[in-house]
Formats: C-alpha cells, sequence, structure tokens
C-alpha cells in the first residue's frame, strides 16, 4: 500500500500557487543574477592586479634611469628659462582660444576671462576633450 | 454559353467575397491589419517586426488563402492538439504553415538572440556587474503581470505567456508563446512589439514620479574600460553558469552569447556580419509574416485580446517601476553614486529603454550623459528576461 501510490502523485503534478511562482520566480531571477554579478565582479579585479603588476614592472625600470642623470644637469636650472606653472593661462593659450572662438563665431565678441577648471570641480572626471566627446556622441539622442 | 456563365458562377463562388459575406469578421481583421500598417509604416511603431505581422494579419484573413491552417498546429476548439499533426502541414499547408514551423519548434527566437547578441556590447555591464541586479529587477513586471492575468482567469501557461510581455523582449515573449500558449501568439506579438514601441512615452511619467529631482541629476563616475580578454570571456561564463542552473534558458542565452562571443572574438567577422544582418533579416521577416498569419477573428477580436493589451501596458509599468525602485535602493547603499534613472532600462528593450534614460537624466541636467550607464542595466535585462523565461517554462511546461 505504502509505495503503490506515489507513482500516480506523482504523474499528477499539481500546478504551483500563484504566489510560489511569483516568490520563487523572482527569487530565482535574483540569485542566478547576482552569483553572475559575483563572478565578473572577481573577474574584474584578478583583471585589475593583472594589469597593476604589469603597469608595476614596466615603471621599474624607468625611475632608474632619469635618477643618475639628474645631478648631471642640477647646476644649469637656475640658468634654464622658467616654464609657467601647468595649467596657468599664458599669452599663448588666450591667443588660441581668441583664434579658435573667432572662427566658430565668425562675428563681433569679446573674451572678457579664461580660467582653467581643476579636474576635482568636474563631477565626471573626464578630462575636457572627452566630455566634448561624450556631449557630441550623445547630442542625437 | 451556360458553359461559361458556369464557369464564371463557380469562380465568383469560391472568391474571398463570398468568404467575407458569410464570415464579415474578416472584414474587421482586415481593417485592424491596415491600421497596424498605418501605426508601423507612418508612425514608426517597431516596423521591422509590425509591418510583417500586420500583412500576415491582413493575408491570412482572406477568405481562401489557405496560407495557414492553425487547426493542424493547435486543434480546433476543445480539441486541443499536444502536438502538431506534421503529415496534415506536410500535405496540405500552405506558406503561413511551412513559416510557422519555424515558429512552432523554437527556431527563429534563438536565431534572432543570435543576431541581437552580434549587436550587444556588455563592456557597460563588465565595468559595473550591479547594473545586473537592476536588470534582475525590472523582470518585476514579468511576475506582477502574471499575477493579473491569473486573477482575470487565464491558465497558468497562458497567464506566463502574457507576462514575458514584460520583459519587454519581442523573440523572448514569442519563444515562451509559441510553448506554453500558441493560440494567444498573435495577440502577445501585437501587444509586445506595440509596447516596444511606447516605451519613451510610457517609462518617463513613471520615473519621474518614482524619483526625486535631486536623485534625477546624480552624475556618475565614470566607467573603468574593460579589455578585451574580459569580453571574450564574459559570455562563455555566462551561458556555462546560467545554462548549468536554469537549462531551459540554455538555448535563448546560449545564442545571445555565441552571437557577442563572435563579434568580441574578432575572428569569425564573416560569419558574425551574416548572423547580424542576412539572417537576422531573413528570420526577422518570417518570424513576423508567421506571427502575424496566426492571427484570426475567433482568436483576436475577443475579450482576452483587451485584456492582454491591458496587462502588457501594466507589465511595462510594473517593470520600469521594479527598475526605477531598485535603482533607488543602490542609490541609497552607495550613497549617491547610482542614479536610480537607469532602473528603468533594465526593461529589455534595447538600447530605447538606455536613451530614454538619457533623455530623461539629461532634461534635469544637461551635462549628465547616462547613456553607457544605461546600457548595463538595458543588455542585463536581456539576460534577466531569458531566466526569467526558463523558469517559466520550467514551471509550466
Amino acid at each position: 500500500m505504502g509505495t503503490s501510490f506515489i507513482p500516480a502523485l506523482l504523474a499528477i503534478e499539481p500546478e504551483p500557487s500563484d504566489l510560489t511562482v511569483v516568490i520563487t520566480g523572482l527569487l530565482l531571477v535574483f540569485l542566478i543574477l547576482i552569483l553572475l554579478t559575483l563572478i565578473i565582479t572577481l573577474q574584474g579585479k584578478f583583471f585589475d592586479s593583472l594589469e597593476a603588476k604589469k603597469k608595476q614592472t614596466k615603471s621599474a625600470p624607468a625611475p632608474s634611469a632619469p635618477a643618475p642623470a639628474k645631478p648631471v644637469n642640477g647646476g644649469n636650472v637656475s640658468a634654464a628659462a622658467v616654464l609657467p606653472a601647468p595649467g596657468a593661462v599664458t599669452p599663448e593659450i588666450v591667443a588660441v582660444i581668441a583664434a579658435a572662438v573667432a572662427s566658430m563665431e565668425q562675428g563681433a565678441f569679446t573674451i572678457r576671462s579664461i580660467k582653467p577648471v581643476s579636474r576635482a570641480a568636474q563631477a565626471s572626471g573626464r578630462k575636457a576633450w572627452g566630455q566634448a566627446g561624450v556631449q557630441s556622441n550623445t547630442a542625437p539622442f | 454559353m451556360s458553359a461559361i456563365w458556369q464557369t464564371l458562377l463557380s469562380i465568383i463562388q469560391n472568391s474571398g467575397f463570398t468568404g467575407l459575406a458569410q464570415e464579415p469578421l474578416y472584414i474587421v481583421m482586415l481593417v485592424v491589419g491596415c491600421l497596424l500598417l498605418y501605426l508601423a509604416i507612418v508612425r514608426g511603431f517597431e516596423p521591422l517586426l509590425l509591418l510583417p505581422i500586420a500583412f500576415g494579419m491582413i493575408l491570412a484573413n482572406l477568405p481562401g488563402s489557405n496560407i495557414i491552417h492553425m487547426q493542424y498546429f493547435i486543434g480546433v476548439g476543445d480539441e486541443v492538439l499536444l502536438h502538431p499533426s506534421w503529415i496534415d502541414i506536410l500535405n496540405n499547408g500552405g506558406l503561413g504553415d511551412m513559416l510557422y514551423m519555424g515558429v512552432k519548434l523554437g527556431i527563429y527566437p534563438p536565431l534572432i538572440f543570435l543576431g541581437i547578441g552580434t549587436m550587444t556590447d556588455f563592456g557597460p555591464l563588465i565595468s559595473n556587474p550591479k547594473s545586473l541586479l537592476l536588470g534582475a529587477a525590472a523582470q518585476l513586471g514579468i511576475f506582477t503581470t502574471f499575477l493579473g492575468a491569473k486573477w482575470l482567469g487565464f491558465t497558468g501557461q497562458e497567464a506566463s505567456s502574457i507576462g514575458i510581455i514584460g520583459g519587454a523582449d519581442g523573440p523572448t515573449a514569442i519563444f515562451v508563446t509559441s510553448r506554453l500558449a500558441p493560440h494567444l501568439l498573435g495577440s502577445i506579438a501585437v501587444a509586445a512589439y506595440s509596447y516596444m514601441a511606447l516605451v519613451p512615452v510610457i517609462q518617463p511619467p513613471i520615473m519621474k514620479a518614482l524619483t526625486t529631482k535631486k536623485e534625477r541629476c546624480i552624475v556618475m563616475s565614470q566607467l573603468r574600460t574593460v579589455s578585451k580578454t574580459e569580453k571574450v570571456i564574459f559570455p562563455i561564463l555566462c551561458t556555462i553558469i546560467v545554462s548549468l542552473i536554469l537549462p531551459d534558458s540554455a538555448v535563448l542565452v546560449g545564442m545571445l552569447m555565441l552571437g557577442n562571443l563572435m563579434k568580441e572574438s574578432g575572428v569569425v567577422d564573416r560569419i558574425q556580419k551574416t548572423a547580424g544582418n542576412e539572417l537576422m533579416n531573413i528570420i526577422t521577416i518570417f518570424l513576423g509574416v508567421s506571427v502575424g498569419c496566426t492571427t484570426s477573428a475567433n482568436t483576436f477580436l475577443t475579450l482576452e485580446t483587451v485584456e492582454i493589451i491591458v496587462l502588457g501596458l501594466i507589465a511595462f509599468g510594473f517593470g520600469t517601476a521594479g527598475g526605477v525602485l531598485f535603482g533607488k535602493l543602490m542609490c541609497w547603499a552607495t550613497h549617491g553614486k547610482v542614479n536610480p534613472l537607469i532602473g528603468s532600462a533594465g526593461v529589455s528593450a534595447v538600447p530605447m529603454a538606455a536613451r530614454v534614460s538619457q533623455k530623461v537624466g539629461q532634461a534635469e541636467n544637461p551635462q549628465n550623459f547616462l547613456l553607457m550607464h544605461a546600457m548595463g542595466p538595458n543588455v542585463a535585462g536581456v539576460i534577466g528576461s531569458a531566466v526569467a523565461a526558463g523558469i517559466l517554462i520550467n514551471i509550466f511546461g
């Protein structure tokens, strides 16, 4: 008696309840995609560490080359021309910007001020050219 | 003279006009077909699928055309066939019957996924794997619609097929419906593709209602660059893992990832180009025409179709809401690093839903470019809806 009705029961599997389907379905979709997320994150970290190791081996021989050259040129620094600080707006930069604006505007204009934008101020962290590129590529959307 | 008259009479009796007079609902179907053609051609509603579907609808509802015999596939009235009667199809079938075999045998949707895979870039997803969770959350639309459909009296199989509209994935919807509820294929396909075209209309109000202005203005940090090796490993890994856990989704996920691998590997340029262009175009024509041919007055002009259309809207709405709400959760968990608007792109209408995220975000902050960030959840949604399809086929198949 015990085992005779089991095959009959197995043949007629009742459909799971609606709530069971919804909860099981959502749970399984999330679990599978969480698993994929973890695996891809690990893969990303693995490749990042590989890249970091490659960079380390490349940069290690490079600093050793400029170091011996420094003591030789140390005495000539004060005689060399003083280069402007990076990011400073020199007269040459003003001239180039004025020429670029003139070619785009093709009309009367006055440049009132030119200031360098610090990288920290840009939330996106992109350089100006990168930002312009993104802007022109996404403009159709 | 009488012989000529007899011949003319027999031709007139066999003409479609006699059939129209006997069954006036054909005229209604022809009008519906023309309306869908208008939407496809003039309004631009997903014309690549909707035009062949609409024309298939017209061809199948011209009496006497015998282009398709749905009774050979699904039976007539209460007599439901477990398997199509292949001998009848091969002996008496028309063009629609032959083309529909590809739908019934589950050939076309996976091949379309193959083409889609060649056009998909998983880079944004790999660089930000958390997007997969947004793709999962957007599948809420599928399961809430399933509940709604069951509440309206549909069976489990029918409710699953209707629910899959919420995945916003045409091939997945057709794949599931052809297996679980083939008599609803025409209505579900028309609803699915129409709503996909309406994503830019349906999503923005829901996105704005569920987010604050501050959240919409969040600018996300730039994505890291993804190496070619990672892009090659991803499809292989994804296929193996997902197919081992859920074998019913293997064919859809596998073909999607095969197409992507062909693209990313860069060593099979010829077949990659074919899969994404010629093959996909051929299958699109066959699929569209044959799905359109399945629509007939007694299956399309019913209260069920109206219910499916309403449920389809609910599916898209809940899918969008699910993605945005999970995006808000991620925003809170990451202390404001994730813009919740990208959550709505988890609805896998690629790339339309990502563009909508971009537009809504840019309307609030013109310097905000969410497109690439939204592509991650967008393609994750394709994987998510294929997984959901596998689950429903497993339970009700």
